[in-house]
């Protein structure tokens, strides 16, 4: 056999197509191949579902011999290492595009590329003036806006970790990543009725296509004992409310229904969540403390 | 928002799944990379140096394949495959390339897959661990040394062969049949 195994497109299934050799396989996820061939597999690959199976399959194999290493720790500081340049590479949303590339991240204005002076006359001081007070309200609009994404990111951030701690013991996060990220999902707000303080703000991730719905909320009142909040479905159609689930607020006001058994192809016209006994009720008792649509 | 990756953080997501972690590490999450780092630093850096036998190299190695993941998260396809074993092998990849690179040859752009073992848990790593080097150690010797060869020295099918004085066809049946002996340590 040569030194550079040809691929082998040759062997054809019962459906016509023609599948990657074993041999080539293994020897283009050891990253054997010349670029040629190595391109021919990977391209293959893309389209076949069987070979991508098996080449799975080897990468696994592969997997398995790259665990037979004996096991060392990194150096300490290779750890503050990687810091630094995630550190450094973060934010990437916030940079400055170029078209204000003037204004530095915090909102400040940064020194501006040198240029031939211009000459002095009354209007051009003007301009430049009125330039300036432009600027310095842009820098301010920067500024502003920066703290606000700041403090989306706090938001996101706390949200993150609530759901880090829901779903830690979950067996599948998948499918609720999945119902966060459902493109074809509404997303409703829901705030209290009337307005209380602190403000409790819900946030529901509902597909009524399969009913998978996500139900996240905080600064709740704690309830007296012997009641538990319980969310419900407002139909489209007019029907009665459907019980979702019922919860409870943590010591922080935090809760949560991940994705509860509910009928598919339920149309929603809103959500309330109400105050019932414990165990929950049939049908809500009014009013609901929290809505939104 | 605190983005900061210092030791505090190591208790933030701790038993939190690839998956979940994957995704915060999409939205820019620092601590969620730091988490990934903690669980799968050693089996990325033990292969590095395995293959370069240079803690230098290695540790280069090391911080390459954890800017990948957090470059591009979504190089890897999570859906019931292991990150675990996806790192380490593109851990062997990129330090093969830096010997190839090292020696004047052409770096291979590292093309990867998902493997089918979940490794989230340090048991099932260890687990894993053992398994695997239980089944090498049964292998036949040659079987064995070519295994090593190629997938740890980087020696392509045909240089095992020119070592070994084997056919290079030869060469190729036994890696297959070695990594076939080795499938069994990704079974559930």
């Amino acid at each position: 056999m040569s030194s550079q195994p040809t691929l082998q497109l040759g062997i054809a299934n019962p459906g016509g197509a023609r599948h990657a050799n074993t041999d080539d396989l293994v020897l283009f996820a050891l990253q054997f191949l010349p670029e040629d061939q190595t391109s021919g597999i990977a391209g293959h690959v893309e389209q076949c579902i069987a070979c991508r199976k098996e080449l799975a399959r080897t990468q696994g194999d592969l997997a398995a011999c790259a665990f037979t290493s004996d096991q060392q720790s990194p150096p300490a500081l290779a750890r503050q290492r990687l810091k630094t340049q995630v550190t450094r590479e973060n934010h990437p949303v916030l940079q400055a595009p170029p078209a204000f590339a003037a204004f530095g991240r915090n909102g400040s204005i940064l020194a501006p590329p040198e240029d031939t002076p211009p000459r002095r006359n009354t209007a051009l001081t003007l301009l430049g003036w009125l330039g300036w007070i432009v600027a310095a309200g842009l820098a301010a609009v920067a500024a502003s806006l920066y703290q606000e994404e700041i403090a989306q990111r706090a938001h996101l951030s706390a949200q993150s970790s609530e759901l880090a701690r829901l779903t830690a013991d979950a067996a599948h996060t998948a499918p609720i990543l999945d119902a966060l990220n459902d493109p074809n999902a509404s997303r409703i707000l829901l705030t209290a009725k009337p307005p209380a303080n602190p403000q409790p703000l819900g946030r529901i991730t509902y597909n009524p296509s399969n009913g998978s719905l996500i139900f996240l909320v905080d600064d709740l009142n704690p309830l007296e004992t012997g009641k538990v909040y319980e969310l419900w479905l407002l139909p489209a159609d007019g029907h009665n409310p459907i019980a979702v689930a019922v919860f409870h607020p943590d010591n922080h006001g935090n809760a949560s229904v991940i994705l509860p058994t509910l009928p598919s192809g339920v149309a929603a016209k809103g959500f309330g969540v109400s105050i019932e006994d414990d165990g929950g009720a049939q049908t809500p008792t009014p009013p609901y403390v929290m809505a939104g649509n | 928002m605190d983005r900061t990756i210092g030791a505090g953080d190591r208790t933030q997501h701790p038993t939190a799944d690839d998956a979940f972690l994957l995704s915060l590490v999409q939205s820019g999450d620092e601590r969620a990379i730091a988490t990934l780092y903690d669980r799968y630093s050693r089996i990325v850096y033990s292969v590095a140096l395995r293959v370069l036998s240079d803690s230098a190299l290695a540790e280069d190695v090391l911080q390459e394949v954890f800017m990948q993941l957090w470059r591009t998260p979504g190089s890897f396809t999570a859906s019931g495959c292991s990150l675990g074993g996806w790192l380490a092998v593109l851990a062997r990849n990129r330090a093969i390339n830096a010997l190839r690179r090292k020696h004047n040859a052409d770096p291979i752009d590292a093309i990867s897959f998902a493997t089918p073992t979940d490794l989230s848990s340090e048991a099932e790593r260890n687990r894993f661990a053992d398994r695997s080097r239980t089944l090498l150690h049964q292998l036949a010797r040659e079987q064995r040394k070519t295994l090593e060869m190629a997938f740890f020295d980087g020696l392509t099918h045909s240089e095992i062969a020119e070592v070994t004085g084997d056919p290079v066809a030869t060469v190729i049946t036994t890696l297959r049949s070695a990594l076939l002996a080795l499938r069994e340590a990704v079974q559930p």
